[in-house]
């Protein structure tokens, strides 16, 4: 009896599992540093919407896309617009209607592709998908609708007139 | 018998933990309407946070002056 006593006490000398400061911390020093941790939430929150606020949203200018007729019927054609660094895709419905929309899902950022079969958006990160006409969200994790960009369809080529939130 | 202290530096402890569960729950928000180019619901998220922040810091006052 005396023996394990010994050999337990032995256990804990070589291989503590408190560090010498943890009797020091106390129940109000952790709630201490939540408060301490609460603040820094709200000043990022305000910095956050101090950001918002300067963010102008780039609608972008009017520029012709692509022919129609190089778009085959239910597909998609992928473009950048309104900068470089925005990648779009321009789908061709079944019945002739043509949408753009980003091609940054709402949910994380990935990019949308365009399934025929379905005729909808689909984002192969987390399986979101939108409406291929509208950009509405209709399964997955995202809520936002895709960013729709205004097309419209001039001597035979599709322009993009600008972004839409 | 439970000590009292204990007990009501516990409960408040929890209630802040709450509290700052609340506010990664508020910074999301702030983030999305970021994104979305949302200013008004980035605004509204941070003057909650702001309420949040200065509940939690008179909850620790009154902690501790009781």
């Amino acid at each position: 009896m005396t023996d394990k006593k010994e050999t337990r006490a032995l256990w804990k000398e070589r291989f503590p599992t408190e560090t010498a400061s943890e009797e020091d911390f106390t129940r109000r020093e952790f709630v201490r540093y939540l408060v301490v941790a609460s603040g820094a939430f709200a000043a990022t929150n305000i910095g956050i919407a101090a950001w918002a606020s300067t963010r102008n949203f780039d609608t972008g200018e009017p520029r012709p896309i692509v022919a129609v007729d190089k778009i085959p019927e239910n597909g998609s054609y992928l473009f950048r617009y309104p900068t470089k660094d925005g990648p779009a895709i321009l789908v061709r419905l079944s019945n002739g209607d043509l949408h753009a929309f980003s091609q940054k899902c709402t949910h994380l950022g990935c990019v949308v592709i365009f399934e025929r079969d379905e005729e909808e958006l689909y984002c192969p990160c987390h399986k979101g998908f939108f409406d291929a006409s509208d950009g509405r969200a209709t399964a997955g994790p995202p809520i936002r609708p895709l960013g729709r960009i205004a097309v419209e369809v001039r001597d035979g080529v599709v322009w993009a007139l600008g972004a839409e939130k | 018998m439970n000590n009292p202290n204990r007990t009501a530096s516990m409960g408040i402890g929890i209630f802040v933990i709450i509290l700052v569960t609340l506010q990664i729950f508020l910074l999301t928000i702030g983030l999305e309407a970021l994104l979305a180019y949302e200013p008004g619901q980035a605004w509204a998220a941070a003057a909650l946070s702001t309420v949040l922040g200065a509940g939690s810091i008179g909850l620790y006052v009154f902690f501790r002056r009781s």
